[in-house]
């Protein structure tokens, strides 16, 4: 599950490597494109952003992680109520992780009696924004897929146990607040830089191609020097 | 905070340049060049390297065989006369081998969280060439030729954090000589400054042997690195409104700091006018063909003109708190850019009283970005009335007030500016239309009641979200955003670079079209070896 952070950026840009060592400014870059590439709203686009240097930070898949989430069903957007969120079917967990760090502190969050998000696509998405909650509440949050325990957040600590979950395409999400001690899950810190195989960036550069406008005459003329730079 | 205004900005002793060529100074840094290697026509490689107190860094250099036909300065191009990374420490063999692989290609290689920036150069062809000739005869370059030009290369990119692969600036800011805004790029740029000296110097002696001379100290003094750009820089204070404020705040407080001050010391008269000096000296030889840089330098020199007389008759240095007459007239009499460089000017001989600020001009901007969704409709609607009044003075309904919209072009990645009306692409339109956001936003919340959350409004109307996480960065924060409609047919991208060039420490600001631009950086600082001999930086 884990990917490359671990290997070294002299490995990492050799031409006939697997693989690239993206900043997390890139990667953050990147996949604000590829959502918004892939039909996003700018809002959730950042947001994208966001979550992918999350993932990409604490040692996930990042990549085919948001590839999946981009390029799978959109799912539902649930509606935030007390204890138990309404849904129709299952959730983008983009969205619902957007809408759960900005009703965190509202009756609707997870505080009190914890909330049940209900089934996710691509639930480790929903990661980031769970450690977002945490952060704002200041609580701290333990996060359950199909009832195991993935992960314990705090305002100023994230402790996983979810890494094994890479290839879990959906899970019923729930979040509590944490009145025990930490468990035995270990602290994790975040990485300067991630990796990404070259057939895997390259699907994310063709989705992220969709946002842009293909270059005009008239743009190209537009956008440099009215006077010769061979001067 | 209009653009009209903002891009009349002049550099201030609060402009990143100046942080750094203090810091240097100060901390005693020193310098060395352990790499340089070049033929007579300019390629081979170099390794410069700064060394502060904590740590060394390295700019590498790598000078190249350009056909003129391949002389770009645009994004598009793919050769360049130099290219140049900055190394976080020393560099080894190895290290110079990977970046010898991949600098020289620039976007099409990758560098490694070991590098702080990575950067190109072109050589103005006739001054360099001018000035190797000269040299390799043994005589010094025609003054007003340096003049003309004010530098042997200029940059093209300089590009910094996280880009391509270098490192990010969160990793780093932590530095004490890292942490004001660009420093890296600020560095790398004032070694190139060295490097290209150093290489012309360096040909003409292999080209007339014993008989070349070096340049003259003071003639080189008034050499800088140029810089030339484009739109792909337009979008920064847009997207970074959070360092636009600090950047702004800072400059105001100092000046507030100045206004206040109950009496005008000899010291900081005499400053003051020494700097007024060198401004007008730097009007003089600032020369500028396109037709508004050309009106604004009339401005200039005229503004300046009328403050020379002020001070020989009206201005009392004696009476009640003389510079915040001396502003209050200024603000009353001066037109924008006279204005705009006399705060300047102001602030030149107060560095005791203001050069603390430099602490205050970087952020973290991640900390501000998730939204407050437990903030009520009411709180929204006040932040937009404190801070986005001026967005509803624009009818974005009307041709020319949408005439534009921002987009990435697909070739190269780069932000561009297409005209709606006649281009394709507006459906791919960028969300830096922050006035017409603003506007959309104000009106949204004309229908929810004043004590619903905005995280309910969100749910309902997401289209929203991004402007609401901007207005909650700008709460208390009155200088982040551009009171100008970015849509609008009259909108001169180049006015968002000088702003920020400004802040860089650019100097003679030449515009080559309404979006494209060359400027001057470090043109009469020190170099490295007249660094700790300097009086005039503190």
């Amino acid at each position: 599950m884990l990917m490359s952070s671990q290997m070294s950026d002299a490995q990492l840009i050799d031409p006939v490597a697997d693989h690239l060592a993206l900043s997390m400014p890139e990667i953050g870059a990147l996949a604000t494109r590829t959502a918004r590439g892939a039909g996003f709203s700018w809002g959730m686009a950042e947001e994208a952003g966001y979550a992918a240097i999350w993932l990409a930070q604490y040692g996930f898949n990042w990549a085919d992680i948001m590839l999946n989430r981009l390029n799978g069903a959109r799912g539902a957007h649930p509606v935030p109520a007390k204890r138990k969120w309404l849904t129709e079917g299952a959730s983008c967990a983009l969205h619902a992780g957007v809408t759960l760090a900005e009703f965190a502190g509202l009756p609707e969050g997870p505080l009190g009696d914890g909330v049940t998000i209900g089934t996710l696509l691509d639930p480790l998405c929903f990661l980031p924004f769970a450690a977002r909650a945490a952060q704002i509440t200041g609580a701290s949050l333990d996060m359950f897929g199909d009832g195991i325990l993935w992960a314990e957040f705090g305002s100023c600590h994230v402790r996983l146990a979810a890494r094994s979950a890479n290839n879990v395409d959906a899970a019923t999400i729930r979040l509590v607040v944490s009145h025990d001690a930490p468990t035995q899950i270990t602290a994790c810190s975040p990485a300067a830089t991630a990796g990404v195989t070259k057939a895997t960036y390259a699907r994310l550069e063709a989705l992220a191609l969709h946002m842009t406008v293909p270059s005009t005459e008239q743009s190209k003329a537009g956008a440099g020097s009215v006077f010769s730079d061979n001067d | 905070m209009t653009l009209t205004r903002l891009g009349q900005s002049h550099p201030t002793r609060l402009s990143f340049l100046r942080i750094l060529l203090r810091r240097m100074r100060t901390e005693g840094w020193t310098f060395d060049r352990p790499v340089f290697e070049f033929d007579a026509k300019g390629v081979g490689r170099a390794v410069y390297c700064a060394r502060a107190p904590e740590r060394t860094y390295s700019l590498v250099a790598f000078g190249h065989d350009l056909p003129p036909d391949m002389r770009s300065d645009r994004v598009i191009a793919t050769a360049w006369d130099a290219t140049f990374a900055l190394f976080d420490g020393v560099p080894d063999a190895a290290d110079l081998d990977r970046l010898a692989a991949n600098v020289p290609v620039q976007e099409a290689g990758r560098v490694t969280s070991s590098e702080l920036s990575l950067s190109r150069a072109n050589r103005s062809v006739r001054l360099f060439e001018h000035v190797v000739q000269a040299l390799s005869e043994g005589r010094q370059p025609n003054g007003k030729a340096l003049a003309d030009t004010g530098y042997l290369m200029r940059t093209t990119a300089v590009y910094g954090s996280g880009k391509f692969g270098a490192a990010a600036h969160g990793r780093i800011s932590g530095r004490p000589e890292m942490a004001a805004p660009f420093q890296a790029e600020m560095l790398t740029v004032w070694l190139i400054r060295t490097f290209t000296v150093d290489l012309a110097e360096h040909m003409a002696w292999l080209r007339g042997g014993d008989v070349a001379v070096r340049l003259d100290p003071t003639v080189r003094r008034g050499l800088g690195v140029g810089n030339s750009t484009g739109l792909g820089m337009a979008p920064f204070l847009v997207r970074h409104p959070i360092l636009l404020n600090n950047w702004m705040l800072a400059r105001e407080e100092a000046l507030a700091r100045v206004r206040s001050q109950p009496n005008a010391g000899k010291p900081e008269v005499a400053g003051f006018r020494a700097a007024l000096r060198d401004a007008r000296k730097n009007a003089d030889k600032w020369v500028s063909t396109h037709l508004i840089q050309t009106s604004r330098l009339s401005d200039l020199r005229c503004g300046l003109s009328q403050i020379e007389r002020y001070l020989s008759g009206t201005w009392d240095p004696n009476g009640a708190t003389p510079w915040d007459a001396l502003w209050t007239w200024g603000s009353a009499h001066l037109p924008c850019e006279g204005q705009e460089v006399l705060l300047s000017i102001l602030l030149e001989p107060h560095g005791d009283l203001i050069d603390d600020l430099a602490d205050c001009l970087s952020a973290d901007e991640a900390a501000d970005f998730g939204i407050k969704g437990a903030m009520t409709v009411a709180d929204v609607r006040a932040i937009l009335t404190e801070q986005y009044g001026w967005a509803r003075d624009f009818n974005y309904a009307k041709q020319d007030q949408c005439a534009r919209f921002w987009y990435v072009s697909e070739d190269k990645l780069e932000p561009r500016l297409g005209e709606r009306f006649d281009e394709p692409g507006g459906d791919q339109e960028l969300p830096l239309d922050i006035g017409r956001r603003a506007a959309s936003l104000w009106s949204a919340l004309q229908e929810r009641p004043p004590e619903e959350t905005i995280a309910r409004v969100l749910l309902e109307q997401p289209i929203h979200r991004p402007m609401v996480r901007r207005a909650q960065m700008m709460q208390a924060r009155p200088f982040g955003e551009i009171r100008t409609n970015l849509l609008s047919a009259e909108i001169l991208p180049i006015d968002m670079l000088r702003c920020k060039l400004a802040f860089f420490g650019a100097t003679r600001f030449d515009p080559r079209s309404d979006r494209w631009v060359r400027i001057s950086l470090f043109q009469n600082s020190p170099f490295p070896d007249e660094l700790s001999q300097e009086r005039d930086l503190c």
